[in-house]
């Protein structure tokens, strides 16, 4: 059961690493099709959903951690602020109809975005104060 | 294996963070490379040509060397590295890597080949299916070494 849950919690990393990897082709200037951009943006949203879900089963599943520990408590902080940025670049990109550069105000979010993804694979991997 | 992660060694982590970072990174760039490839297949756009082969070169080429160092430097730290018969997920983990970078050289010579007769006379013809389908199995191969990787068989 936990391999599973630790399975399918990496599956949905990946698939956050899948759109956020199309997004920052973007922002580099990239001028990608609006198909693939349109087909990655549910990647994105899959993976934001399942590392939630699927973290948060595996922080109750294993009896060393609890959800209210502070690396959990970071985790979700960070997921918050991912989830906030991620969906701008994709959003302005489609609205221009695919016209690069995006405005520089987007691209700094999504490098935004792009730091607090990497902090929260660090957050999983070091767990402060467990 | 979770319960192992919960009392794993200070020094395992930097090592283990660069590899799943890469793992992350390589499949992202993978999907990338796919996408673009397949669209290159349907409408023969040298532009969505060019931006795999670029994906391919600089996104995918970086990560399976970042994944492949830090896979080395992570099983030595656990002491992988010297077991006569190590367990079924390293050999599949390994392997997926391994197989991986041949197919990812020959995957960037089709892309090649492909981008420099589109520009010729606008037809990629074999090589760019070729490659799609090359780029298609290793990420195929990839999504199995997480399955490998985080379930442990063996």
């Amino acid at each position: 059961m936990t391999d599973t849950l630790l399975f399918l919690h990496l599956l949905s990393a990946a698939s956050l690493f899948a759109a956020l990897v199309c997004f920052s082709a973007v922002a580099l200037g990239a001028r990608l099709p609006l198909g693939v951009v349109r087909t990655l943006l549910p990647f994105w949203h899959a993976g934001l959903v399942g590392v939630f879900l699927f973290g948060l089963a595996l922080a109750i599943d294993i009896d060393a951690y609890d959800p209210w520990d502070v690396w959990v408590l970071i985790a979700i902080g960070l997921w918050l602020v991912a989830g906030a940025t991620g969906e701008k670049l994709p959003a302005a990109y489609k609205e221009s109809g695919g016209q690069v550069p995006v405005p520089p105000a987007v691209v700094r979010t999504h490098w935004v975005s792009v730091v607090v993804v990497v902090l929260l694979l660090a957050d999983m991997v070091w767990k402060p104060w467990v | 294996m979770s319960v192992l992660a919960a009392i794993r060694p200070n020094e395992w982590e930097l090592p283990l963070f660069i590899h799943v970072f890469g793992a992350l990174s390589l499949i992202g760039a993978l999907v990338l490379t796919t996408a673009m490839l397949f669209t290159a297949w349907r409408d023969a756009s040298a532009t969505n040509l060019r931006l795999a082969v670029r994906s391919l070169t600089l996104g995918v080429i970086p990560a399976w060397v970042i994944l492949r160092g830090s896979a080395e430097w992570i099983a030595d730290k656990e002491g992988y590295v010297d077991l006569d018969d190590p367990p079924d997920w390293i050999d599949l983990g390994y392997m997926a890597a391994d197989v991986g970078f041949p197919l990812i050289l020959l995957s960037a010579l089709f892309g090649w080949l492909a981008l420099r007769k589109v520009r010729a006379d606008g037809t990629p013809r074999g090589t760019v299916r070729a490659a799609a389908i090359l780029i298609t199995i290793l990420l195929v191969l990839n999504l199995v070494a997480l399955w490998a990787m985080t379930t442990k068989p063996g």
